[in-house]
């Protein structure tokens, strides 16, 4: 997104009293917040209820440690034996030609296209005994995404209203931010298989609209990031749409023949939420990547997966809870085996793209938050919807395969650790298999939320938040 | 336990504790349907669950039979030692079950199942009773002050004429438990909230409902308020007796503004405003409405609507049918009805029997549009038609008895079979394809039994007689007078486009399980509806003159929580398609809408191809996001209402109305007119909104405008304000 330095907002205090002297100061907005829905009879499941700290003491201390969390999908689903899981031991057609190296953790040897992930294992959490069972992109993906076992397997099942809310849609709703305007946002866009079709529950699915992440979606690599939506048609700045809010405000607060209305504070409060993402200068700032020094912009890598890492940085140092970046199609990407899926020439892929950009941009993120001290209260979790086979195939390549694969987790207090184990030809899991529903308890534990908190769906029924998971112990302690 | 036991023992008629032995139908049966055995999460899923399948709810008895005794024989039996029977030791969970413990040891369920496992596991004589229908022993339940509990019993009727007391066998759930619980022994009470509700007892393939009504014991007075028409007699005596006051009449201005905005699908004019304004006759609401409702806006707002539910759009593929010529046609044929005021019985009649060229024949199109697939498809297409028409969800019954209504195998296969017959055939020209009745084509096949089921209207028993099409049976049903879920359907989606909610909600939804709230009320509309020859502006009209209709949506302390009885009027945020016509006709600026000429009305727009697997074609990115229906099927959910933040922020900044306040020809008169900020100002309300400024709003903003503006800027911002208020956004 790019701003007119003209348009910038002067102080408030220069403001006020510029055009609208008598419009300024909207509260209904933190009345909005404080609640106001709620006593309107509105099911707002954003209002979190604050435990007892007895309560929370009972869960341990790493209950609630990560303040955010920045989820790297890598989609299409990385080969684990050549990135996080090397088998040097296991046959040629197994190995590959890819080799591996030592890494900061004795004894951990990851993929030799990874050297500066290398030097930041022993700050990770590598599961290497990841198991969904499910071979096709979507629905393991929407598997990995939401907690939840799909009802099908099928590749292509379209989303649908009744999928159910992704792990962003979670935190973005059980544990927003009340400060900034963004709670959870998915980067550069949602993800779709080829023809299109985008994976399910990846949104708030049957939550509906108030449990939806914000989607910003955009070309990070372009020169000057453009979000859709939030661009200002000719004539109008973040300025002028303020001082239109305060007009907007002086109807709003006249409205008698809409008081009392859910259906109509819910679509104020949208309205609220827009204006926040327009005009407040946290998410606008956060979301200027030209307010990065050149040296940074090129120390992620100039991909676009690179330059959402940084975004993603930017947007957790303003608040934002999760965000999720979505490995996208680069304009030099392969058309029929996009991203990480790579069927065939599968060491080329990895050698000269795929590596190489996401080796770049994880070490620089977690550099990054390492020199800020974010990093104690910021979880860093790698993950794609699934492995590849064990075996190489006729093009080079290696298919889709679900039965293992790899996760890393950084940040948030972790130590340096590998849990699980695949077989000798990293094909199943030979240990400690960890199904997602545990994955996303621990990642929803260590962001302090109640992995067994219920929320009542559009029906009133309650649901647990996760398909009964339960937070890996060597990651969140006893 | 031991009040329990005593509880069950009164609760239990003697045939099941008696020594006699348990009849696999009458008795086993029944408690796999209670225990949830048999349900879709269970062992009734279409390949059963962990190596053991039952007939989902229990539709094919003598096939459980053969899984259960046949089947691996001695797995799940032990006539020997029956407590040994693995049928046994799952129930009560002392061995691995998935289900985990349903049963315990000394329940009477287990009791039974244990007894007829020794009795030899026999199956039914020939001479087993069905059940052919069940009976509450309350109608209707009313909760006062004291009474806090009811109970409820289940009669089954049996085809040997004896009714047999099932209330144990049952299976029970409330509507809405804030209001009235029910227990897992027919036992009601009553909640906290006050309200009515129904509660739901399911046996064998049947479901029926009680009313509950609960009310708070406080002094209520009733306003009497005066009834215009029918209709508000049946509400007020609804709502007098749920002790809820109706909201009062709304005033002009509001009255204007939603009825032009339901009728004529935009707001009024200024012209209009004023003249309704200074009107002083006492009818002239009833006046106006019957304006609206001669103008040709109301007939093409209701094409719209008929369109969008049979789907018309043109497809992307020319051999089946769907291109988007065949869709013109079919559009404009529709529209052509609606302007004459074809009754909607024949109007329906008409694309029934259809046959024919798609391009030359509108009506026709009902069989390429309703199901957009490469072939014709009987079961989606009777599925589709009987959602559609009869506001009927059969698709249940494909593979088994629907558990929530009365339908049942026979009566889908039955219906499909008015379908099996539709064929086509290339026509003249590419684009075309002829739609005829192919008399040598099957009917559909049971799938239990393999049986070719002849064409049957639902309900019936017999199948109907006809001359090689059935189609003309099909049509001669369907629309009869004596039809009623045919003109209840029609009369509650006409009730529920004017009153923002079905009388039976959702609209598409009609079953045993879900009744109308008010069943007098649907009742007397479809008797209107039938005696007004189906006509659509004669049941409008009643509508709009009603008081309902005119109420204000402002609450009351009695009726601030209802949302279904129609106390007053309901918010309702403005359709896509009557959101940007009326941007259009607030600020005078047309917006493009691809594929059509310059002008055209979003209302009188449909997508010219269908999408591809990137999912639905909207036409324009700002129906998608003010969630018009993406004609994706025939569900009333495809039209969405719920708000999102990118619908605000297209409001905020997107293509719709910015652009239309910079080259809005009238604010620049304002500025060169030098007209008065005060009156400039109030135009605007009025253009906008269909009221004039508050004196807070005018003193705010008079404020904001100096005497001669310089330039539109000013009234540029207010109107953008107004067009994104709230009260812009929704018809209230």
């Amino acid at each position: 997104m790019t701003f007119d330095s003209r348009d910038r907002n002067p102080p408030l205090e220069a403001c006020a009293g510029r055009r609208h002297p008598r419009l300024a100061a909207p509260t209904r907005r933190e009345w909005l917040r404080a609640g106001g829905l709620g006593a309107l009879g509105v099911s707002l499941p954003a209002l979190f209820r604050a435990e007892s700290a007895a309560a929370v003491a009972a869960k341990g201390s790493s209950f609630g440690r990560a303040k955010s969390c920045v989820l790297l999908f890598l989609s299409g689903g990385p080969p684990q034996h050549d990135t996080f899981d090397p088998k040097p031991d296991a046959p040629i057609e197994v190995r590959g030609t890819i080799g591996s190296i030592r890494s900061s953790v004795p004894g951990l040897h990851v993929s030799e296209l990874l050297p500066r992930t290398a030097k930041q294992m022993h700050r990770v959490a590598l599961i290497r005994s990841m198991t969904t069972d499910i071979h096709s992109h979507s629905t393991s993906g929407a598997y990995m995404l939401s907690g939840y076992v799909p009802p099908s397997k099928a590749e292509n099942v379209p989303p649908s209203a009744q999928d159910w809310p992704s792990l962003a849609a979670a935190v973005g709703a059980l544990n927003p931010n009340p400060d900034s305007p963004l709670s959870s946002v998915i980067l550069p866009g949602l993800i779709y298989n080829n023809g299109n079709i985008n994976w399910p529950c990846q949104t708030a699915g049957f939550m509906g609209p108030t449990w939806q992440p914000q989607v910003l979606k955009c070309d990070p690599a372009a020169e000057k990031v453009r979000i859709e939506g939030l661009a200002f048609a000719d004539g109008m700045s973040p300025l002028r749409l303020r001082d239109r809010m305060a007009l907007r405000e002086t109807i709003e607060q006249q409205r008698q023949a809409i008081e009392g209305s859910p259906a109509a504070a819910e679509f104020d409060l949208m309205h609220q939420r827009a204006y926040d993402l327009l005009h407040s200068e946290a998410s606008r700032d956060a979301l200027d990547l030209e307010r990065e020094l050149e040296t940074t912009r090129d120390r992620y890598g100039r991909s676009a997966f690179g330059q959402s890492v940084l975004m993603a940085r930017r947007l957790v140092e303003a608040g934002v809870r999760l965000v999720q970046v979505n490995w996208s199609r680069e304009a030099d990407d392969s058309t029929g085996s996009p991203m990480w899926d790579t069927h065939q020439n599968n060491e080329k892929s990895l050698r000269e793209r795929l590596c190489p950009r996401f080796d770049q941009a994880f070490d620089a993120l977690l550099a990054d938050l390492t020199a800020s001290g974010l990093l104690d209260e910021t979880l860093v979790v790698v993950m794609g919807e699934f492995g590849r086979t064990p075996k190489i195939n006729k093009s080079g390549g290696r298919d889709h395969w679900g039965s293992v694969f790899s996760v890393a987790l950084a940040g948030a207090g972790i130590d340096g650790q590998v849990i699980g184990a695949s077989d000798k030809i990293g094909a199943f899991p030979d240990d400690r298999p960890v199904r997602p529903p545990d994955l996303a308890a621990t990642i929803l534990h260590l962001l302090g939320i109640d992995p067994r908190h219920e929320f009542m769906d559009l029906i009133q029924r309650p649901r647990l938040v996760t398909d009964g998971g339960v937070p890996l112990r060597e990651i969140v302690g006893a | 336990m031991k009040w329990l036991t005593l509880l069950l023992a009164l609760l239990f008629p003697a045939t099941i504790l008696a020594e006699s032995v348990p009849s696999f139908r009458q008795d086993v049966m029944p408690i796999l349907f209670r225990a949830g055995c048999n349900a879709g999460t269970c062992h009734g899923a279409a390949k059963g669950k962990d190596g053991f399948m039952l007939s989902l709810f229990g539709y094919d008895p003598a096939g459980d039979y053969h899984r259960i005794v046949n089947d691996i024989a001695g797995r799940r039996i032990n006539t020997a030692m029956p407590e040994r029977s693995l049928l046994l030791l799952k129930s009560l969970g002392k061995v691995p079950h998935t289900g985990g413990e349903i049963f315990s040891i000394d329940s009477p369920y287990y009791r039974t199942l244990h007894d007829w496992i020794a009795a030899g596991a026999p199956d039914d004589r020939e001479n087993v009773p069905d059940t052919t229908g069940i009976e509450l022993s309350e109608e209707r339940l009313v909760f006062e002050g004291g009474t806090q509990h009811a109970q409820l019993r289940v009669f089954a009727h049996q085809s040997d004429g004896s009714r047999r007391d099932v209330t144990h066998l049952a299976l029970y759930h409330s509507n809405n438990p804030a209001v009235a619980t029910i227990d897992e022994n027919g036992r009601v009470g009553a909640a906290d909230a006050a309200g009515d509700t129904h509660v739901f007892a399911r046996y064998s393939r049947f479901a029926i409902g009680a009313s509950v009504t609960v009310l708070k014991a406080d002094r209520f007075v009733w306003p009497d308020p005066v009834a215009n028409n029918y209709i508000d007699r049946h509400l007020f005596e609804r709502l007098q007796k749920l002790r809820i006051a109706p909201s009062e009449p709304c005033d002009d201005e509001t009255f204007l503004r939603r009825v032009t905005l339901d009728l004529a699908a935009r707001p009024p004019t200024p012209e209009e405003y004023r003249a309704f304004m200074a009107d002083t006759s006492k009818d002239k609401r009833a006046a106006k409405i019957d304006v609206l409702l001669a103008d040709d806006a109301f007939a093409d707002l209701w094409t719209s609507l008929w369109a969008e539910q049979l789907r018309v759009m043109g497809g992307n593929y020319a051999p089946v049918g769907t291109h988007i010529k065949a869709a013109d046609t079919f559009y404009e044929w529709i529209r052509r009805q609606m302007r004459e005021g074809r009754p909607l019985d024949q109007f329906v009649a008409d694309m029934v029997t259809a046959s024919g060229s798609n391009l030359a024949n509108g009506p026709v199109n009902l069989y390429t549009m309703l199901v957009h697939k490469p072939r014709i498809e009987p079961k989606p297409l009777a599925a589709d038609f009987s959602q559609v028409f009869l506001g009927v969800q059969l698709q249940c019954a494909e593979c088994h008895n629907h558990p929530f209504d009365r339908w049942n195998m026979d009566d889908y296969y039955g219906f499909v079979s008015f379908f099996t017959g539709l064929s086509r055939k290339p026509g003249a020209e590419p684009r075309e394809q002829r739609i005829y009745w192919d008399t040598t084509r099957p009917p559909a096949r049971h799938l239990v039994d393999d049986r070719a089921m002849e064409p049957k209207v639902l309900g019936a028993v017999e199948p109907v007689e006809h001359d090689g099409d059935p189609r003309a049976a099909l049509a001669r049903w369907l629309t009869s007078p004596e039809n009623e879920l045919f003109s209840r359907n029609l009369a509650n989606r006409i009730w529920a486009q004017l009153m923002g909610r079905g009388i039976i909600h959702p609209v598409d939804d009609v079953r045993v399980t879900n009744p109308p709230v008010n069943e007098p009320l649907l009742a007397d509309l479809a008797a209107h509806l039938v005696d007004s020859g189906f006509n659509l502006r004669s049941l409008v009209r009643d509508i709009c003159n009603s008081r309902a209709y005119q109420l204000s949506s402002t609450p009351n302390d009695t009726n601030r929580r209802d949302t279904r009885q129609f106390s007053r009027a309901y918010l309702r945020r403005l359709r896509a398609d009557v959101f940007v016509d009326s941007v259009v006709s607030v600020t005078g600026m047309p917006r493009g809408l691809g594929g059509f000429p310059e002008g055209t009305r979003a209302i009188d727009y449909y997508p010219r191809s269908s999408g591809g697997t990137e999912g639905p074609n909207f036409g324009d990115d700002v129906f998608k996001c003010f969630g018009r229906s993406a004609r994706g099927s025939v569900s009333s959910t495809e039209t969405k209402s719920a708000p999102t933040v990118s619908q605000a922020l297209h409001l905020s900044v997107g293509d719709t109305i910015q652009p239309r306040l910079q080259c809005n020809g009238a604010l620049a008169e304002y500025v060169k007119a030098k007209t008065p900020p005060a009156t400039a100002i109030e135009e605007l309300f009025i253009r906008c909104l269909a009221r004039k400024p508050t004196g807070e709003e005018l003193a705010g903003f008079l404020k904001l405008i100096p005497e001669s503006p310089a330039n539109t800027q000013p009234y540029e911002d207010l109107v953008w304000a107004l067009l994104n208020s709230t009260e812009f956004m929704f018809n209230h």
